[in-house]
């Protein structure tokens, strides 16, 4: 499904080719081919490129924050930055954020004990803020997450319970990462 | 899928055949209206399924779309509390719109629709499981109840679970009345549970409309009238076409308002990545004929949600309203008990009367997931995907 493109049109592939020396994007710690188009969003990359559909289209215009995404550890609406610029930088997406054990990541374990989605659209862009969140504020206040998370909308209204996971998932990552220490 | 033939009598759960020997299958009917006007001279037309296969595993097919409403947890609560199941093993799917079964989910009737007929159905077959059970048993059906997936012999404490009832109990008659459990023995109806699609959406599993995919598909993307009723009357692709990936320029004509479901004319950009179609359109030169639009000024302005506001407190005070597309109802009267002169009496001794105005300003729905669709095209299957509120009306249009 990811090298859709390759396989409708062999011209993108050669095309690739002839780019010079283009470093390939990593998407969750593994390179993966150069995009078709550079100058595209990364959003688009990801889900019509690469098939990573959990990262989500809202808005196109960084408004709604469904599209949230890591680079190098930052919080990033992923419709709002190129290609391009992502040269010699680590993309992460929800596809990689619980690392490779398949395990979840303490957002996630949080966002299901908390139940907090409701349609669940918007869910992926608040996990990926949140952990971009704690992994810089472990112990975030909630004018902190208010602020960290005031870019990514809820049509649902699930605010409440974001907010509670959060709190959630900073213990939960303490937890774990006093477990790995330890192990 | 063969059903059986309706019985004169009016028939509200219905055994479907072909799955016999490998599931127990019930079908019912989630709409209540539709379910009650049932009646010998018209087949019945199940648009829901419980199904127990010989593993146990329980699944519960709904005609009614899960958008965050809760509707797909909440009916298979109805269903698994009735048929004593465990919880765990119950899960629920989506059937998809055919030709057969009109499908729409809204008016926040959905879950309510379930309880009677979804109860009905879950206790039908309940109670051929316990029949099962006890012949399976060697006991009497009275001396057995059902709890948590089994068949449970009292006396002795010995038991069947579902799964292995299955096969005996799907040849069994369809009770006709079976008892349903009284509200204070529901274990599930009632309590907060987490949604069945709760690990799905987590993990980014869950697959939205957006992220449907199929191999070689296309993406369009549409240009929509900027006025109501406005009309395509030229197109200059040509700078679109020239944008990579781009394979199509269609031109779509809507339809006209006012009508139920009202489209708009449009151009779509058909291209191999979304991204291209996007560039595509920010490359279009459309020009709009909008001699159908509205664009006549009423008192000084053009319509407008204020002018709308006006033209509603007119009607409400009796005036006339004017004619046309936008044509406003006069003032209905929602509620009156007692005569005319009953109401000035009641009026006159009221100690404190209230005298209120309610108004709501037009409010777009905007959900976070743009409005798509998918459409599958070939020689050996045609289907047409849509945002769920309205599926069949949509695979009609198509």
């Amino acid at each position: 499904m990811g090298h859709t493109f390759a396989k409708i049109s062999p011209i993108y592939a050669i095309g690739a080719f002839h780019v010079r020396t283009p470093p390939s994007p990593c998407i969750n710690g593994v390179p993966r081919p150069y995009p078709r188009d550079a100058q595209q969003p990364l959003l688009w990359y990801l889900r019509d490129e690469l098939g990573l559909t959990g990262t989500k289209f809202g808005c196109g215009a960084a408004l709604c924050g469904a599209c949230t995404v890591h680079v190098d550890g930052q919080a990033v609406k992923s419709c709002s930055v190129t290609v391009a610029a992502l040269v010699g930088k680590q993309v992460r997406t929800i596809e990689g954020l619980a690392g490779p054990r398949n395990g979840l990541h303490a957002v996630q374990q949080a966002w299901i004990e908390g139940n907090v989605p409701q349609c669940g659209y918007c869910q992926v862009g608040q996990m990926m803020a949140a952990a971009a969140l704690i992994a810089a504020h472990p112990h975030p206040t909630d004018d902190q997450i208010d602020e960290a998370l005031r870019g990514n909308l809820c049509r649902c209204g699930t605010y409440v319970r974001i907010r509670k996971a959060v709190h959630r998932a900073a213990v939960l990552a303490q937890a774990g990462s006093v477990h790995r220490e330890q192990a | 899928m063969t059903m059986q033939p309706a019985s004169p009598a009016r028939r509200t759960v219905l055994r479907l055949a072909a799955t016999a020997a490998v599931s127990l299958t019930l079908g019912f009917r989630l709409d209540r209206a539709a379910a009650e006007s049932n009646n010998a001279s018209t087949p019945f037309q199940p648009n829901a399924l419980l199904r127990i296969d010989t593993t146990g595993a329980v699944t519960v097919l709904i005609s009614k779309t899960e958008m965050g409403q809760g509707t797909e947890t909440g009916i298979a609560m109805i269903v698994a509390d009735e048929l004593d199941a465990d919880w765990a093993q119950v899960s629920v799917q989506t059937v998809r719109p055919d030709s057969k079964r009109f499908m729409v989910t809204g008016g926040s009737y959905s879950t309510a629709g379930a309880w009677a007929s979804g109860r009905r159905a879950a206790a039908a077959a309940r109670e051929m499981l316990q029949q099962a059970g006890a012949q399976a048993l060697g006991v009497d059906m009275a001396a057995c109840h059902t709890e948590r997936h089994a068949v449970v012999h009292g006396a002795t404490g010995r038991r069947k679970a579902y799964g292995e009832l299955v096969s005996q109990a799907a040849a069994l008659k369809v009770p006709a009345a079976p008892t349903l459990k009284p509200p204070q023995s529901f274990t599930l109806i009632g309590k907060p549970l987490p949604a069945k699609n709760l690990q799905a959406i987590v993990r980014a599993t869950a697959v939205y409309g957006l992220d449907v995919r199929v191999p070689d598909m296309l993406y369009a993307v549409i240009e929509r009238s900027p006025v109501i009723n406005g009309r395509v009357a030229r197109v200059d692709e040509t700078a679109t076409r020239a944008v990579e990936g781009v394979t199509h320029v269609v031109k779509l004509r809507g339809n006209t308002f006012p009508t139920l479901a009202y489209v708009r004319d449009g151009v779509a950009v058909v291209a191999r990545s979304t991204w291209a179609a996007m560039q595509g359109r920010a490359q279009l030169k459309v020009d709009w004929n909008e001699s159908w639009a509205d664009t006549k000024a009423r008192n000084g302005a053009l319509a407008s949600s204020s002018t709308l506001a006006q033209d509603f407190n007119r009607a409400l005070a009796g005036e006339a309203v004017p004619a046309g597309p936008d044509v406003i109802h006069p003032a209905v009267t929602a509620v009156r008990q007692g005569t005319a002169d009953s109401m000035a009496d009641a009026f006159k001794r009221a100690t404190k009367t209230l005298d209120l105005v309610y108004d709501v300003p037009l409010q777009a729905h905007v959900p976070m997931e743009p409005m798509n669709g998918g459409a599958l095209d070939t020689n050996a299957l045609r289907g047409v995907g849509a945002m769920p509120c309205a599926d069949t009306v949509a695979q009609r249009t198509a």
